[in-house]
């Protein structure tokens, strides 16, 4: 039995599908950080399935927001570990 | 949005053709009436897909959720479920919109002279309801592996009211660029979009 | 008057009284054709005055019926409904009475009006296939009384010695004319020639007397064998006794191909006996997962009769269950569905119209992994929150004050059979005789189980109600997520979640008993019942074959504490895998499977590498046999029907040039050839196996093999250049960290598959990457 709203997958398709003019006119390396942040935001399809927002690309938007900061942070760690090896050194 | 609707519909049964059973308009449509207050949708060719429906109504800057929850509706999977359903509906001021009317009748496991005999009382409890409001129908000819069906079709055709819009929409036809500053609440095309009349 | 024990094997309608055959299986051995009344009632609801009009109707039909007045429950109303009882003395003239009411008033409401013969008589006397009974009848073999003595719920059934028959062409019809009929009962065989034809009718006449079977077991005997022996029949005059009952002609089913789950699934047509039972194993439902037992579990538990049972999808059965409750409970079984949907706003349709929760998994290599999962989550969720059309909407996981609802009622017992096999098999060693039979019994109940869900919201399901289905799937999004905070909450780490398991891991967890704490608890937060699949010694989840990047929920595979391997969605697992590819890839994972612990995997990788190329040499060297190389893929329409002509639409439009039928559904096997080309296998000529295109089968074999070897940490790229020159293999091993050397020197191997991929050779072409 076929449901009627069709499946987040299918509208992360969709939405990704809505980014083709824009990527296509993006430089290829930003298409492919722009692939990158995709895949990150698709990492967590199951928890926006879940959320059931009206507009979906808007739950997209924070995954994508919460990778990045992840990133940020293992960074941020990385650059203070890096900091006091420095220090340490001098 | 108001260009691709007359501003007001009449009280009759529209009939309405398209890619998908019009589904790309029907779904404008119904952002468009909920802007304006409650609707009935009765989905019966599993069409309502209420992404389109939020994404409208974001564009004319108001908050889905809240239009959104003046849209009620049912899904048919079977003839006999169209006409429990109509059958139950009484007749409101509010407007009436099917979905693909025809899918469920189209059904080969319905054998076809049942599929008309409901038919021909489904069409007649629909117009009752456009006594009081709108109702607009969309739907689609029979593949052609069934084309016996046709005359499913043609019995609908033939009951409609004045009016009857066939329209092709693309989903970029619907995003339409403002001609002028957002002061004004609508904003118009430079074309209007193309209006068949006829029965 | 006689008074018998015995079993009951069949009921179907007895054409010249009125009434059914009930055919009987007693303790001393003998089969007994009984004769049982069993007059059949259906319902007409409406106005007053047109019940009237339907009175007048019926007392001047010439097909005699007894008409009542009644009052019934119909689950979807409020309030009893007033009936007209029709009661007719046979099945067969209640259709036709049926039928022409429905023409006469088709606005009426119909109830119970086409209803099977069994589980009328399944509702009437609590028979079901292979019930036990004692059964008391007259000389004329009209049955005075029967009282059942068993239930459909028994775990160990007393069961009789039934007398099976094998029966098969010497070979696949489809692929070549058969020459012979083998046949093989009690330990001994024989074997008939097709031609000429009159001995071969008179030998099969004698076996069949003689032997008398209750069971005729066939392989290809509905799309086939069965057909060609009636048609033999008819040209020679000859009578053969397929049947037991005399007179009867079989009961032929036409094949269709239908769409189930997202699939295109073909059924041939059937042949049904009377008085003996036909199963084909090539056309049976699950054959490999039921065999004959679950055959017959499946026949008991949902009351179908048992050819019905081999045959049908478990959506009928859990019907035929459904429908069966209602009658027992007085409940009115409506002719069709007609409620629709309750209205909702556009909103809740949002936020009610989703499925299970499928989660990404991280990718690549784990070790000491509990797999969790909940035992027939749905289902319990069913029963344990009392979902069912009539009754009211529950709280998430909670449970109802309400009497118990109809679907409920049908699934509880079947439920809590499936609990208590399986906690049974949980505690039998391996070596146990009476492992098979459980598990094949389970297989029954468990596909009713998986089916009983999807029915609650299929369109034509006479008890099902979209809202329930939804209410459902929100118990189960809830049952996950509160499994997965408890998770948490205890320090593991959430691996993968897939809508009814969930995988966790703790450093330092290794031992079931280590997760029995968190088991508990999920049990306490949800009220469901989880059971520990087992604790991966390791794991590997697999990104999307397509995109590396994409996590996918389905494929993994894994060893288990007691060294038994989990695969899933690998080419192992795949029905259109060539059977070389697919053994090779498990021969690859039974090795690794091997190894002690995590630990202890990086030192099996060279010797899994050598199998890999052990698989590749013989390829090369043409050792394979033609059979295991055979791609068999589904088609899901007419071959002619495919705009892109894909290597099943090419090889099905093959084999139609020579007359052969294919159906959507159905599975074409082919074999790669040069030039980028298929040759559909069952074509008359032979193959010449130079034709095969070895490169093509290479890659597949590679790819098989880089999905196992990839996340153990060595890339694709680097697993083919070393695979075609020799070079040294370094690679980082997924866990632990660590750099492992593999020194392989060049072998002539190597040197001989480099001239394979020569540029200019002409076979060598590129070929289009295999869509899933």
């Amino acid at each position: 039995m076929g449901r009627t709203v069709p499946s987040i997958t299918q509208v992360f398709l969709q939405e990704e599908q809505s980014l083709s003019r824009f990527r296509r006119a993006l430089r290829r390396s930003d298409q492919l950080a722009l692939d990158e942040l995709l895949s990150l935001a698709r990492q967590h399809i199951a928890a926006a399935a879940y959320a059931t927002h009206v507009l979906p690309m808007e739950t997209f938007l924070v995954a994508m927001l919460l990778e990045e900061h992840k990133e940020v942070r293992r960074l941020r760690d990385d650059v203070e570990r890096l900091q006091r090896r420095l220090d340490a050194g001098s | 949005m108001n260009s691709l609707f007359p501003s007001q519909l009449p009280n009759q049964i529209i009939l309405v053709m398209g890619e998908h059973a019009a589904s790309n308009w029907m779904w404008e449509l119904s952002a468009w009436l909920a802007l304006q207050g409650n609707l009935r949708v009765l989905d019966a060719g599993n069409r309502f897909n209420a992404y389109p429906v939020a994404q409208a109504i974001r564009r004319q800057h108001q908050n889905p959720r809240v239009v959104l929850e003046r849209i009620r509706l049912s899904r048919a999977f079977t003839c006999y479920q169209v006409d429990v359903l109509l059958e139950e509906w009484q007749p409101l001021t509010c407007p009436t919109l099917v979905f693909d009317l025809l899918s469920t009748f189209y059904d080969e496991n319905v054998n076809l002279p049942e599929s008309q005999r409901l038919l021909r009382q489904v069409i007649w409890r629909l117009q009752q309801l456009s006594k009081l409001a709108p109702v607009v129908v969309s739907t689609r000819l029979p593949a052609t592996i069934c084309m016996d069906r046709m005359v499913l079709f043609d019995m609908l055709k033939a009951q409609v009211g004045e009016l009857r819009l066939e329209m092709e929409l693309s989903p970029d036809d619907l995003v339409q660029p403002p001609k002028q500053p957002a002061l004004l609440p609508a904003f118009e095309t430079s074309e209007p979009a193309q209006l068949q009349k006829g029965r | 008057m006689q008074e018998v024990n015995g079993w009951m094997l069949d009921v179907f309608e007895d054409t010249q009284t009125a009434g059914v055959v009930v055919w009987f299986l007693s303790d001393s051995g003998e089969r007994l054709r009984l004769h049982h009344p069993l007059p059949v009632t259906f319902y007409v609801a409406g106005p007053a005055v047109r019940l009237r009009e339907v009175w007048r109707f019926l007392k001047d039909h010439s097909i005699a019926s007894r008409l009542s007045r009644d009052q019934k429950r119909d689950l979807f109303q409020p309030e009893m409904v007033d009936l007209l009882a029709v009661e007719v003395a046979s099945a067969s003239d209640q259709q036709r009475l049926f039928r022409q009411l429905l023409q006469e008033f088709p606005t009426l409401t119909y109830y119970d009006a086409d209803l099977n013969l069994a589980v009328r008589h399944a509702a009437k006397y609590k028979t079901f296939p292979l019930c036990r009974c004692r059964v008391r009848f007259y000389e004329s073999y009209l049955i005075q009384d029967l009282a059942v003595e068993n239930t459909r719920w028994d775990l160990d059934p007393e069961l009789p010695e039934l007398r099976v028959l094998s029966l098969e062409p010497d070979c696949d019809p489809a692929h070549a004319a058969p020459l012979a009929l083998c046949a093989q009962m009690n330990g001994r065989s024989y074997r008939f020639s097709l031609q000429p034809v009159r001995p071969l009718l008179i030998n099969l006449q004698a076996l069949l007397k003689r032997l008398d079977p209750d069971l005729i077991l066939t392989r290809w005997g509905d799309t086939w064998l069965l057909p060609y022996l009636f048609d033999l029949m008819e040209k020679h005059q000859f009578e053969l006794a397929l049947n037991r009952e005399l007179g009867r002609k079989y009961m032929q089913r036409p094949e269709r191909s239908y769409f189930s789950y997202g699939q295109i699934i073909y059924s041939g047509q059937q042949i049904h006996l009377f008085g003996r039972w036909h199963i084909d194993q090539r056309n049976a439902t699950f054959w490999g997962d039921l065999g004959l037992d679950g055959i017959f579990e499946m026949a008991r538990v949902t009351a179908q009769p048992v050819q019905v049972a081999a045959r049908t999808s478990p959506g009928t059965g859990i019907s035929t269950m459904q429908v069966l409750t209602a009658l027992e409970n007085n409940i009115l079984v409506p002719w069709h569905k007609q409620q629709g949907e309750r209205l909702k706003t556009a909103l809740e349709l949002i936020e009610s119209d989703l499925g299970g929760l499928v989660y990404q998994p991280i990718v690549g290599l784990h070790r000491d992994v509990g797999a969790i999962d909940f035992i027939s989550m749905y289902p319990a969720i069913m029963v344990r929150s009392n979902i069912s059309p009539e009754t009211a909407k529950p709280r998430l996981l909670e449970t109802s004050t309400e009497s118990q609802g109809l679907i409920p009622l049908t699934l509880a017992p079947l439920l809590e059979k499936r609990v208590a096999l399986k906690h049974r098999m949980g505690l039998m060693p391996r070596w146990d005789p009476r492992r098979k039979l459980d598990a094949e019994r389970s297989g029954a109940h468990k596909w009713l189980l998986v089916t009983c869900f999807g029915y609650l919201g299929y369109k034509n399901a006479r008890f099902g109600r979209i809202e329930s289905h939804e209410a459902v799937t929100a118990g189960g999004r809830e049952a996950l997520l509160r499994a997965k905070e408890a998770s948490e909450d205890f320090g593991f780490n959430v691996l993968h979640m897939y809508v009814d398991g969930l995988w966790v891991q703790q450093p330092g967890y290794t031992q079931p008993a280590d997760f029995a704490p968190l088991m508990d608890e999920i049990v306490t937060r949800t009220g469901l019942a989880i059971s520990l699949d087992g604790v991966y010694r390791w794991v590997a989840f697999l990104p999307s074959r397509v995109n590396e990047r994409v996590p996918v929920p389905n494929r993994y595979f894994g060893v288990f504490q007691d060294g038994s391997l989990k695969v899933r969605g690998l080419e192992a697992r795949r029905r259109d895998s060539a059977p070389w590819v697919a053994r090779m890839q498990m021969q690859l994972l039974e090795y690794l499977a091997l190894a002690e612990d995590a630990d202890q995997l990086p030192d099996y990788i060279p010797g899994a590498l050598a199998i890999l190329r052990h698989h590749l040499a013989d390829l090369r060297l043409g050792r394979v046999p033609l059979t295991d190389l055979l791609v068999a893929l589904r088609l899901s329409r007419e071959p002619h029907e495919y705009t892109v002509k894909t290597a099943g639409a090419r090889a099905g439009l093959q084999l139609q040039t020579i007359g052969k039928s294919i159906r959507p559904g159905q599975r074409v096997r082919l074999l790669y050839v040069h030039g980028g080309d298929v040759l559909a296998w069952d074509m008359p000529q032979t193959v010449d196996p130079r034709r095969v295109d070895r490169a093509r089968y290479y890659e597949l074999a590679v790819r098989a093999a880089s999905s196992v070897f990839h996340p153990m940490g060595i890339p694709e790229t680097d697993l083919r250049a070393w695979l075609k020159g020799g070079i040294q293999l370094a690679f980082d091993f997924a866990l632990p960290a660590g750099k492992r050397h593999i020194l392989l020197p060049p072998r002539e191997e190597e040197k001989a598959w480099s001239t394979l991929f020569q540029p200019n050779k002409k076979e060598i072409l590129p070929f289009v990457l295999m869509v899933d």
